[in-house]
């Protein structure tokens, strides 16, 4: 009986799809089954006449489900819904056809498709016009903890250049005798256009010294050309040349961190070179400065703080390389934060745990490498070897060499 | 969509097309009158003589179809005259009525105006007598006298009906079917024609030709062979017209199909179609911000200005930076050097009070205010909001829990020195500290006099403070009523508000207008695909009576 069943179910079936093509043919249905979009990688980049400089980055995934990055910072889980107005959004497709699409696709009214789909745009305009605003509290958006969903790909790349240190670095600073060749500007190019490929939208430039790279600014440029956000770590002793600064500004870098020498006075030309560009240009560039606590300059840290406000810096990464400074570690913070520099702490500056923001967070007080190391981020060596982030030499495989597969497991 | 217009319009095509069919005649007669002679037989046969007189007023009249009961007839049994000619020829079967056959005039067609007499006689019809419904033993007899189209006709007619029942049926035996119809008389006359047989004549002189009337009788089966009588067939047995039935079946199951149609389309439309869920965003970001101080903790609670002003004040005491001079106005003596372990904020608000000037002063506070909302704003980044205010306020209710369980006045005493500040982030600290110190000692705390020991003259009682301990020594504190020392923390609020910040509702005002300045008048966005607003205020929360913080939790 219930094979009979089964029989007539499969010819009932087999006549509905008859039916069904039919139907389709002439115009009266649609029978292809909709899917969620296809994995892929989208930007857009608002024009320089909008108010807001902002950058977005969608990332749709394999299971329909995306990612959208917000200025390279601001990390967005969407689910399968919002993934397909993220992606109208950055395709900027007309409200009235987002929901006439949605409908298509989905089993929801347009009425309640073009609600969502404005309420959606509403939200992500907010957070960009208003980045004090609190999106769990007045944004309705739900709260996920950092570096604890499953990725395709990293939010960014830490690429390593170079090992080079101006003359004068302390011998063995870097790590030579372990990385003995250098990439070439064309397969630097190839790991940018990886990278793009499999959705990383942002991608750090740092070393050694990556300006004593001589194609920098190519690389920058090549990287901008994907619509990629680009940055640079440097001890900002060759920045302090405004024309060189001006090659990399035109070249498309969006932030620069400068890990400062408060002794040389090079490290404070580079700041003012910035600033200096930055009222000459009217750019918007991010600039944040990394300061080491140390004994030497822990008593005059609230001075170095109001200096690098002072000249114009945006964010502020802290760390302390001795636990027994960490009392003044928080002050530090505290005045920072009276000086209006929001702390920032997963650039791939010399990594320990003390800084101001891990000795918050319980979880992460005992760890020994940043979280985010090998899931938020990846960490590129001058030779393509890949490592979760600077100074874990646990290899992951090599950029040029290897699948991505191989690499991202 | 075309597509779907474009093969609907076909099918209402197909639909229309029968309808155009009859429209091409434009014949026009009276019939003046009309006589039917229907002969059932004693062998279960029908034999119809029809006399039609024809007076054309339009094309020459140059046939007739004439319908028949049933298809059982033949051509060799009919003959026809007109005016007494014969009748051209006849086809069996005629193009446009059912059954019957067509009669063509030929040369004998009547012209416009002129007046024709038609006769037919056809015999031998088999299959017209069925079993009495009411009767089993009867046979029923049903007739329709020939009708034309409406469009073709003119004029009434004088039509007889009569019916000649099979010869020897006695006059008591046969019975007629009413004939509701208007003109005729619903009894027939009952006669006997020259054979002798019982006749049932129905008349109407004012009738029409183009009316459908049925006349009926019934007789005892016995005066015909049983083999005559047919059984009624599916259509007769539930008296369904099939000429009407047919087409309306077949536009319902027309209708059914288009509905089915549809709805196969809309039910495998919705298969097709994902499931949708409403939009869900999810932003990366830690939780609590551990680690603020009780006014910055006040800052995102959004508590009043004055309140979280009162908290400074209470810890530039407390760690012995300031005393208070004289109670009202308040004027607070700073001591100098500062202490080491002033926070920023601390430090700001001592130096306010250096101010003379009261405007001066006030503007240094909003300025510092200033100062910590946005520094608590920076802290904040990168942590969720929610999840520190519900934190802070555990904190806050936990102090309370802690003071309100605490055995003795003493153990309580010290609880609520202790959790001074956190106990202020309670939105009715001053009900509850009105309410857990009245009717009972408290042990003023070792700063109380540099709070309340210059208080000599707004009549409160005097203590004298006491000094800390340094070492392990004991030291000896003061009590004093319990309801004293809650107005006088309570009153420090309203005692700061009138002194030195005036109207709170101003003060906070001149605060969130520099941390939630107004927005911008809008602009073009430049998202040629957008048109939506542009995010609204800078802070949903820039109520003037909230020192709200905007902090950008989660980020």
């Amino acid at each position: 009986m219930r094979l009979r069943l089964r029989g007539l179910r499969l010819r009932l079936r087999r006549r509905r799809q008859i039916v069904a093509t039919f139907l389709e043919r002439i115009g009266l249905s649609r029978t292809t089954p909709a899917k969620p979009l296809e994995p892929g990688f989208y930007s857009y980049v608002a024009p320089p006449s909008h108010p807001f400089n902002y950058r977005l980055h969608l990332r749709v995934e394999g299971d329909g489900n995306g990612l959208l990055v917000v200025n390279a910072s601001t990390v967005l889980h969407l689910n399968q819904t919002a993934t397909e107005y993220a992606y109208h959004f950055v395709h900027l497709t007309p409200p009235e056809q987002v929901a006439e699409k949605i409908n298509r696709r989905y089993r929801v009214s347009k009425p309640r498709a073009a609600a969502d789909y404005a309420d959606f745009a509403n939200k992500l305009q907010a957070l960009i016009e208003t980045p004090d605003l609190d999106p769990v509290t007045y944004l309705d958006f739900d709260r996920t903890r950092p570096y604890t969903e499953k990725l395709s790909a990293p939010y960014r790349l830490d690429c390593a250049l170079t090992y080079n240190l101006p003359k004068g670095s302390p011998r063995g600073a870097t790590p030579h005798k372990r990385v003995t060749t250098e990439l070439s500007t064309a397969q630097w190019k190839q790991i940018i256009e990886k990278a793009h490929t499999v959705g990383i939208p942002h991608i750090v430039f740092t070393g050694g010294e990556p300006t004593l790279r001589p194609d920098l600014a190519e690389l920058l440029m090549y990287a901008e050309d994907f619509g990629l956000v680009t940055g640079v770590i440097t001890d900002g002793n060759k920045l302090g040349d405004t024309r060189y600064l001006k090659t990399l500004l035109d070249a498309g870098l969006d932030h620069a961190m400068i890990v400062l020498q408060p002794t040389k006075e090079q490290t404070w030309d580079s700041l003012a070179s910035f600033a200096y560009w930055r009222e000459v240009l009217n750019d918007d560039i991010f600039i944040a400065a990394h300061l080491t606590l140390t004994r030497q300059n822990a008593k005059q840290i609230n001075a170095l703080i109001d200096r690098i406000a002072e000249s114009g810096v945006k964010a502020l990464s802290l760390s302390v390389t001795d636990p027994a400074l960490e009392s003044k570690l928080q002050a530090a913070r505290d005045h920072a934060a009276l000086r209006h520099l929001p702390l920032v702490w997963d650039l791939p500056v010399p990594y320990t745990a003390l800084n101001p923001v891990s000795l918050e967070l319980k979880a992460t007080r005992k760890r020994k490498q940043p979280e985010g190391a090998g899931n938020a981020w990846l960490y590129v060596e001058p030779d393509g070897d890949v490592l979760p982030g600077q100074g874990i030499n646990k290899k992951l495989g090599n950029m040029l060499k290897d699948e991505w597969k191989k690499i991202w497991k | 969509m075309k597509k779907r217009i474009f093969f609907l319009g076909i099918l209402f095509l197909i639909l229309l097309v029968p309808l155009n069919v009859a429209f091409a005649q434009n014949y026009l007669f009276a019939v003046p009158r009309e006589q039917v002679d229907l002969y059932w037989e004693t062998n279960g046969t029908l034999t119809i003589e029809y006399l039609i007189v024809f007076q054309n007023y339009g094309s020459p009249l140059d046939v007739v179809d004439l319908g028949l009961p049933n298809a059982n007839y033949s051509v060799a049994n009919i003959t026809a005259t007109i005016d007494g000619q014969p009748v051209d020829s006849i086809d069996y079967d005629s193009p446009y009525i059912d059954i019957g056959p067509a009669i063509y005039f030929g040369s004998n067609a009547i012209p416009p105006g002129q007046t024709g007499t038609f006769r037919a006689r056809i015999t031998n019809i088999t299959g017209v007598l069925y079993t009495d419904s009411e009767d089993e033993n009867y046979a029923s007899a049903v007739f329709i006298p020939n009708y034309f189209g409406s469009e073709f006709v003119t004029g009434s007619s004088d039509i007889t009906v009569v019916y000649h029942l099979p010869a020897g049926v006695q006059p008591a035996e046969p019975k007629w079917h009413i004939a509701d119809h208007p003109g005729f008389p619903d009894t027939p006359t009952t006669g006997s024609d020259s054979q002798g047989r019982i006749t049932y004549t129905w008349r109407n002189s004012n009738g029409n030709v183009y009316s459908e009337y049925l006349f009926g009788a019934s007789f005892p089966k016995s005066y015909v062979p049983a083999a005559s009588i047919a059984e009624p067939n599916f259509w007769q047995r539930y008296s369904i017209d099939p000429e009407f039935f047919i087409p309306f079946l077949f536009c319902c199951c027309f209708a059914l199909f288009i509905v089915a149609i549809i709805w196969i389309g809309v039910v495998s439309d919705r298969r097709r179609r994902m499931q949708y869920l409403p939009p869900k965003i999810a932003i990366e970001g830690h939780g609590v911000k551990r680690g603020l101080t009780a006014p910055e903790a006040a800052i995102l609670l959004e508590q009043p200005m004055d309140k979280i002003l009162t908290m400074i004040l209470f810890s530039t005491i407390k760690k012995g930076a300031a005393q208070v001079a004289k109670a009202d106005p308040l004027e607070i003596a700073v001591k100098s050097p500062f202490p080491k372990d002033l926070r920023e904020y601390e430090t700001q608000f001592l130096a306010a009070f250096k101010e003379g000037d009261k405007p001066a002063r006030r503007r240094a506070m909003q300025t510092l205010m200033v100062d910590l909302v946005k520094g608590v704003a920076n802290k904040m980044r990168g942590f969720s909001k929610r999840e520190t205010a519900d934190y802070y306020r555990k904190i806050s209710d936990e102090a309370w829990q802690q003071v309100e369980a605490a055995g003795t006045p003493k153990v309580q005493s010290k609880l609520y020195e202790e959790n001074l500040e956190w106990t202020m982030l309670d939105p009715n600290y001053d009900d509850r500290t009105t309410t857990v110190f009245t009717g009972r000692p408290v042990y003023a705390p070792y700063w109380w006099g540099r709070y309340a020991g210059t208080t000599a003259g707004t009549g409160r009682t005097v203590i004298s403070a006491p000094s800390r301990s340094t070492g392990g020594g004991r030291v000896s504190l003061p009590t004093l009523p319990g309801a004293d020392f809650a107005a006088s923390v309570v009153g420090g609020v309203q005692n700061f508000a009138k002194s030195v910040t005036g109207n709170v509702a101003d003060f906070t005002g001149g605060v969130t207008k520099v941390t939630n300045p107004p927005p911008p008048p809008p602009k073009s966005s430049g998202r040629s695909g957008g048109g939506f607003s542009g995010g609204g205020s800078s802070c949903a929360c820039a109520c003037a009576g909230c020192a709200c913080a905007c902090a950008g939790g989660g980020r």
